[in-house]
């Protein structure tokens, strides 16, 4: 087995009196997309937070590559090689698709500019609307430039919090091909409530339930396991 | 239809008209009305006094108006900035006047002198803005009421030192030799520190512009304004930048103060607070956090100040109130300022 690129020792993070993680522990293996799956409040979307230090943990150790980063503010840790994409689609309505991107590149590098083209082959509205303010772009539109612009810089681990969230299945669709394409060249580790779009695009999963890690796998077995995706997450 | 089609209720939200006619209609008016009754010449005198008189408050608002837009904070001690800014001025033309710079320097020493003290008010300005930010002002984001408290508090304090090193008396301010009187151009009587306000107020207008719109510290501020907790997940460090913020706004109030300073010829511990009202008034006339809506208010309070005080100068000081109350009735949000 490889190198974990990183991974959470018992965890415990808290928000005001709630006590939201309750000892997660996740082993991610490099060059792979993992998805956090689990019902509402089960504590996904803090575990993005938590390892992106927006939500520091209260006890706990968290290490990428070996190195520990539970102690590190936001800037550091995205400075480590860290992408975070949040659920709410937050992108910089005020400014414009370029200068979007433009924000997200840490080093403004040939280099940098390089993989714009393969952005926007991947999303091409992302080029037409170059100049037009984020704010005036659609909600599908708007988690496209969200995502890109993560994968703007050439991270070595993406956090992507429920992408597919409020969009319609047409854009879904585009969305996993495009994550597809981004999983090849970076690791993911996805949150995603639609099982549909997490199955197509995982390839490990860990299942929270209360705050704890309760299930991990391999997400072809999963998607065989009905038992268990009735269990835990409630579809049949 | 297009899987990325541009949402239709977002274009709406962007409709530039309203604001677009509303600010053509007050400022056509404010600059051509007086034309009516003032003959051209003296309309022309009276017009470079508002301009000068606009940039000189337009270095106070742009201050206060980017401290306000980009961080939310109510600064009520950005007039204290403007006051230390005068009286560090007033010291360095003092010292410099000893060296026979000042007053009877050539054009050369004269704009050294201005430079000078500009530059002085800058740096002490810069650096009263750094420490006030990271001891007090960080302690109190998120928070208005306590933001307007404890600023008011820190701006008395100021003040209070003030009289303190130098003295609580009014002081007049040297005008350097070459900056003193008039130019006569076709019978139009130009001041020539006007003409240098007007000259500074436009610098500091473009480069403000030129660092918010066209660099990428520009956009990282921008940024931070609308969405902290991204603009740190993208690696940049958000508390630095808003004291880099605090501190350019402190330091063009003290340039401000300075210009002030040697525009007016003379200086008293209590011009921030004087001062601040008007700033206050520019700002919400142009709309919180705009600068270029601060810079149009700017103009409009200078030249209708100017304007009124010719015809009706007992109307003067009132125009600023009610240009602020019919801007505010036409568009709430002020000229330019955004929802």
């Amino acid at each position: 087995m490889s190198e974990p690129i990183l991974t959470l020792d018992k965890v415990h993070t808290r928000i005001g009196r709630h006590h939201i993680l309750q000892g997660v522990d996740l082993r991610i293996e490099p060059d792979r997309a993992t998805v956090l799956l689990g019902r509402n409040g089960a504590g996904k979307s803090t575990t993005l937070r938590t390892i992106m230090g927006l939500t520091p943990a209260a006890s706990g150790r968290i290490t990428l590559a070996g190195r520990a980063i539970g102690s590190l503010k936001p800037y550091e840790i995205a400075r480590l090689g860290v992408g975070f994409v949040p659920e709410d689609q937050a992108v910089i309505y005020s400014l414009t698709v370029e200068e979007n991107f433009r924000l997200a590149m840490l080093a403004e590098s040939d280099r940098t500019w390089a993989r714009m083209e393969t952005i926007f082959e991947l999303f091409p509205d992302l080029k037409r609307f170059w100049r037009a303010r984020a704010g005036v772009l659609s909600g599908g539109q708007k988690q496209m430039l969200a995502i890109a612009r993560a994968f703007v810089n050439d991270h070595r681990l993406l956090l992507i919090d429920e992408p597919s969230k409020g969009l319609a299945p047409i854009i879904v669709d585009h969305l996993i091909e495009s994550l597809n394409h981004i999983k090849d060249q970076t690791t993911v580790i996805l949150v995603e409530q639609n099982f549909y779009m997490a199955s197509r695009i995982g390839s490990e999963y860990f299942i929270l339930d209360d705050g704890r890690v309760v299930h991990q796998g391999r997400m072809e077995d999963l998607v065989e396991d009905e038992g268990l995706k009735q269990r835990y997450l409630g579809i049949a | 239809m297009s899987l990325m089609a541009v949402a239709p209720e977002a274009e709406k939200r962007t409709g530039p008209g309203a604001r677009k006619t509303a600010i053509w209609i007050v400022s056509v008016g404010i600059w051509f009305l007086p034309l009516v009754w003032i003959d051209p010449t003296t309309y022309l005198v009276l017009t470079v006094a508002g301009l000068a008189m606009g940039m000189l408050l337009f270095l106070t608002a742009s201050g206060l108006t980017l401290i306000f837009g980009l961080m939310d904070v109510l600064n009520l001690a950005h007039g204290a900035f403007f006051a230390w800014g005068a009286y560090v001025g007033f010291t360095i033309l003092e010292a410099l006047n000893s060296l026979g710079w000042v007053e009877t320097g050539t054009f050369g020493q004269s704009l050294l002198s201005v430079l000078l003290a500009l530059l002085a008010a800058l740096a002490v300005g810069g650096v009263l803005g750094v420490v006030i930010e990271r001891v007090i002002i960080r302690r109190v984001y998120d928070n208005h009421l306590k933001q307007i408290l404890i600023t008011m508090g820190v701006s008395l304090v100021m003040a209070e030192i003030i009289k303190v090193v130098w003295g609580p008396n009014d002081e007049v301010t040297l005008v350097p030799a070459a900056f003193m009187g008039s130019l006569d151009l076709f019978d139009v009587v130009i001041n020539k520190f006007r003409l240098l306000a007007i000259a500074v107020g436009g610098l500091v207008l473009a480069g403000t512009f030129l660092v918010l719109k066209r660099t990428k510290l520009g956009i990282i501020v921008r940024a931070g304004v609308e969405n902290k907790e991204v603009v740190q997940a993208l690696g940049y460090n958000v508390k630095r930048i808003f004291t880099g913020v605090f501190c350019a706004g402190a330091a063009l109030a003290a340039v401000g103060g300075t210009m002030w300073a040697i525009f007016k010829e003379q200086i008293h511990p209590a011009m921030g607070d004087e001062n601040l009202i008007f700033a206050l008034i520019v700002v919400i006339i142009g709309g919180l956090g705009s600068v270029m809506g601060s810079f149009l208010g700017a103009i409009m309070v200078g030249l209708a100040f100017n304007y009124v005080a010719f015809l009706v100068p007992k109307l003067a000081l009132g125009v600023n109130i009610l240009i602020m109350a019919i801007i505010l009735l036409l568009r709430p949000k002020g000229l330019l300022g955004q929802d």
